[in-house]
């Protein structure tokens, strides 16, 4: 639930718009942020927000792969698969991840510490491969980099 | 003006239009899947490629999208270029490289979009050999089917759903190769339009779920050009029927009417002509007889009254033929004709009608700068409301001013909602505003939106307004210098306002009260059951000694009839209804169902002889049902009356010069037919009474609510909950929840209903379906009491 002062904080964002759906990716950011996933309770606040229905919400969580609608791990590994690193070896490294964090993409680790998400272009296509370790870039990357990125001393699992 | 040059064929284009318009126009069809001509230009797909010849020396030759170039003075542009040809074949080949092979076994197969593109552009044959993207497929409700596996991604569902409809639950989710499209969770889609998805997807996607339960290839059904029997906009339709059972129904453009799309009553409500208990038996007394047996019965019956003892009841929803052959007989029998079961419904229908010399095209509603609406125009006739619903789409304001819920508050940019008997005060105060009669700071404010405007459109609903309402609102409208259209009850209510004298439901109601006729002729009405102002006539069962009803459906008239005789469905019948507007359009009968008369060994009936406008009917025998004007006919003739028929044909054409022809722009109603609804229209009205600080009924109505639809099983499963509906904070001050019954009294009766909050509802009033109002013997605005039940 939002307390009154979010609530507020976002209706002012919302207000500078001429229109109330224009402020709905930063209100999702902002709710991505306080929860740490979109659930469902937070798409009927977004809408309530932003006059958006919970389908158009749902076009915007879904095109965009930094809104997340499920539960992640505290750290988030964001492998890009464009094209620049799909040659450099992201299909192989993307494969590792999945080995050294033992859980399918997009499912947090054991220990809750990371995600392994697969991720459009980064724009780093000089580090390809290259990676988002939640807000830090990291390339090129090999399978003993990203042992190090994803080891637990990084990440603060076990 | 101008001309361009499409593989040195010279094109004419207007200023400013795509190329894909201009061929179209000239009868070249440039391949596409995203663009359509109601959606418009979106240059997605690229399939409408042309190769444009440079202008400048020294320049090569581009490939362009045919939907977003504008033709040019002099340009010439290739559709059989090899670059041309290549760059289409390449959009097949990826459109195809996910599409599932499962034509055998799709509903769209044989009237598909992708099919007709991949074998007109080609390439024949997959080189893709890879696995196949596949998705998981939505339960979007009982009308539209699923198949997600097929789509294309041109995006025509959603811009037809979202930006057409401005319907908000169906989208485009994810990205890339992976776009889906449906609703955020299972669930049937929301918007009166949904049923348009089945016909704007270019393949198998969306599919109609009803027609596939009793599945026909396209290729076997026979169609006709009919006119839908829903409302009283009139759309087009091209029913299809196979093996003497209608399929389905789908658009058929008419520019004077509906261009691309109908709505889902008109779609899904046709199924009233496929239920398990649609009467297609004749009875007497009870006992099942063939039809001949029935007519003779009724001329018989009828023969023994005494002179002005008959009366009939037509109806809004039967057609002119039907109606026009009543009114004759009763005529010729000296008894009274009415088409309305409640006077004042029928003076506001004349009122309506006599206003509408005017009235807007969907298409010019669409186009104007400003519209005001005055009641619930989703629940008496959607494509009025989706015609409203194209202005709102291009950012023109829209005025509201209605009593019950209605969809169409959430796109007002103004509006006011009164209690029933409030409204003609408002609007005629918004009419003293408008004329500078009354300073008033805050109508000024709602009626702000128009000023400025210089295209203005006025809409109101009949039904509810009533004819002072449809009056004042008809001033209104010539104050603000707007068109105005009415939304009427049923798809011939202008026609038989056409067929009326004012009073003539009154006379009926009068002649049967007081005992001067006590026989009565019921045609396609349902006065002991739905009807409006079914209080007073359910009391008068009792008095009469003979009724006769005709009718396609059951209704609780019908069963209580002496005489029954079912009739034709409108798909299986020739005859004209006149729309909102005053347009006459015929509609024709489905060869299908008409009878091989004079094949085989069945001997021809010298019944039908000599008919004149309406063509051959049916045979009468086992089977094959009358429609309405050859059964009244039939009875006059066997009442040894032939010049019933002949009566008929002149009344129901006397105001078009001619029947109209199905398929061909209807004929509009002429100067005679206005100024005989002008005449009818000239009285004075009781005002509608003081409120009394009663609870006020309010009719809450929605898209599938009309009586042939009521039929159709699919259609009505979407219905709303029924109830009595009220204010959130009524229901709180009275310390009642949604739990609670109430127990409503009213002059026709009682009735105990669950207890809906609903904030669509103005305080003080009761929201009630039609049906509830039936019972209860209440029109829009009574004083009802009620008690919470147990």
């Amino acid at each position: 639930m939002l307390n009154e002062d979010e609530r507020a904080h976002l209706a002012a964002h919302i207000g500078h718009y001429p229109e109330p759906r224009a402020g709905a990716i930063y209100t999702l950011q902002f709710l991505q942020r306080k929860y740490g996933h979109l659930h469902n309770e937070a798409l009927r606040e977004a809408s309530a927000l932003c006059g958006l229905s919970i389908t158009q919400l749902e076009e915007l969580v879904s095109f965009y792969p930094l809104l997340l609608r499920r539960p992640v791990g505290r750290r988030v590994l964001r492998i890009c698969d464009s094209i620049a690193c799909h040659m450099a070896g992201a299909p192989a490294l993307l494969d590792e991840a999945v080995r050294l964090s033992g859980v399918p993409l997009g499912q947090p680790s054991a220990d809750g510490a990371v995600t392994v998400l697969p991720h459009v272009c980064l724009g780093l296509c000089d580090l390809a491969p290259a990676a988002l370790l939640d807000e830090a870039a990291h390339g090129p990357l090999d399978a003993a980099a990203l042992a190090a990125l994803v080891a637990p001393e990084n990440t603060g699992g076990q | 003006m101008g001309t361009f040059y499409l593989d040195e064929r010279p094109i004419p284009f207007e200023e400013g239009e795509y190329v894909i318009d201009a061929a179209r126009r000239a009868g070249i069809e440039i391949p596409h899947f995203c663009y359509h001509p109601a959606l418009g230009s979106l240059g997605a797909c690229r399939l409408c490629m042309v190769q444009l010849e440079p202008a400048r020396e020294g320049d090569r030759p581009r490939n362009m999208a045919s939907c977003l170039l504008k033709a040019g003075e002099g340009m010439r542009v290739s559709l059989k270029a090899a670059h041309a040809v290549d760059a289409r074949q390449s959009v097949i080949e990826e459109v195809m490289t996910n599409h599932p092979h499962d034509c055998p076994v799709c509903d769209e197969g044989g009237e598909c979009h992708l099919q007709n593109m991949t074998v007109e552009v080609g390439p024949p044959y997959r080189r893709y050999e890879g696995a196949k993207r596949t998705f998981v497929n939505q339960y979007l409700g009982p009308l539209i089917w699923h198949t997600m596996d097929r789509c294309i991604t041109c995006y025509r569902c959603v811009r037809f759903y979202q930006d057409h409809a401005l319907g908000d639950d169906l989208g485009a989710f994810g990205s890339r190769n992976r776009v889906y499209f449906g609703r955020h969770e299972n669930g049937p889609l929301e918007s009166p339009f949904a049923g348009n998805l089945v016909e704007v997807c270019p393949t198998g996607v969306f599919t109609d779920r009803v027609y596939r339960r009793h599945y026909s290839r396209v290729w076997d059904l026979q169609t006709a050009p009919s006119v839908c029997p829903h409302c009283s906009v009139g759309c087009n339709t091209l029913p299809g029927a196979r093996e003497g059972s209608l399929r389905r129904v789908v658009n058929r453009a008419n520019r004077r009417v509906n261009e691309w799309f109908i709505c889902d009553r008109g779609r899904y409500g046709h199924r009233y002509t496929e239920v398990e208990d649609r009467p297609r038996t004749a009875r007497v007394d009870g006992r099942d007889v063939s039809l001949d047996e029935a007519l003779d019965a009724a001329a018989q019956r009828l023969s023994e009254a005494a002179d002005g003892s008959i009366a009939g009841l037509g109806s809004v929803r039967e057609d002119m033929e039907g109606n026009a052959a009543l009114r004759s007989l009763l005529a010729v029998l000296h008894g009274w004709y009415t088409a309305h079961p409640n006077p004042d419904l029928e003076a506001a229908i004349a009122e309506a009608a006599a206003l509408s010399t005017q009235a807007p095209t969907l298409a010019e509603i669409g186009q104007a700068d400003a519209v005001l609406v005055a009641g619930d125009l989703t629940g008496h006739a959607p494509m009025l409301d989706f015609a409203v619903r194209q202005a709102v789409r291009v950012g023109r304001p829209l005025v509201l001013l209605h009593t019950g819920p209605a969809p169409l508050a959430r796109h007002a940019q103004r509006r006011r909602q009164v209690t029933p008997r409030e409204l003609l005060g408002l609007i005629e105060t918004l009419c003293a505003t408008a004329e500078g009669r009354v300073e008033d700071d805050d109508l000024a404010a709602l009626l702000e939106p128009l000023r400025g405007a210089r295209n203005r459109v006025v809409l109101g609903v009949a039904e509810t307004l009533g004819a002072p309402g449809c009056r004042a609102l008809g001033q209104l409208a010539g104050a603000l210098g707007a068109r105005l259209g009415f939304a009427l009850p049923n798809a011939n209510a202008f026609g038989t306002a056409l067929l009326s004298r004012p009073g003539d439901s009154e006379r009926v109601l009068e002649s049967a009260e007081s005992g001067r006729a006590d026989r009565l002729i019921v045609l396609g009405a349902d006065p002991l059951g739905s009807g409006a102002g079914a209080g007073r006539w359910a009391a008068l069962r009792e008095r009469l000694n003979f009724l006769l009803v005709l009718d396609c459906v059951r209704t609780t008239t019908s069963e209580q009839a002496d005489i029954f005789i079912p009739l034709t469905a409108f798909t299986e019948r020739a005859g004209t209804f006149v729309n909102y507007a005053g347009l006459a359009q015929g509609f024709a009968r489905i060869e299908e169902f008409v009878d091989q008369t004079g094949r085989g060994d069945h001997p021809a009936n010298p019944f039908y002889a000599g008919l004149g406008p309406v063509g051959s009917p049916l045979a009468p025998h086992d089977g094959h049902l009358p429609d309405a004007f050859d059964a009244i006919c039939e009875i006059g003739r066997r009442m040894g009356l032939g010049r019933v028929q002949r009566n008929a044909e002149i009344l129901a054409y006397q105001f078009f010069n001619e029947p109209p022809t199905p398929g061909r722009t209807g004929i509009t109603v002429d100067a005679a037919g206005f100024a005989h609804l002008r005449d009818s229209a000239a009285v004075d009205y009781r005002p509608p009474p003081e409120p009394g600080g009663g609870w006020q009924v309010v009719m809450t109505t929605w898209y599938g609510d009309e009586h042939l639809a009521l039929h159709a099983p699919e259609l009505q499963s979407l219905a709303p909950r029924e109830g009595v509906r009220m204010h959130p904070d009524d229901v709180a001050a009275h310390g009642l929840d949604d739990a609670a019954h109430v127990l409503l009294s009213g002059p026709g009766g009682r009735s105990r209903l669950a207890l809906i909050a609903d904030a669509g509802c103005p305080r003080g009033t009761l929201g009630l379906s039609r049906a509830s109002m039936a019972v209860l013997g209440a029109d829009e605005g009574d004083e009802l009491t009620w008690e919470a039940s147990a």
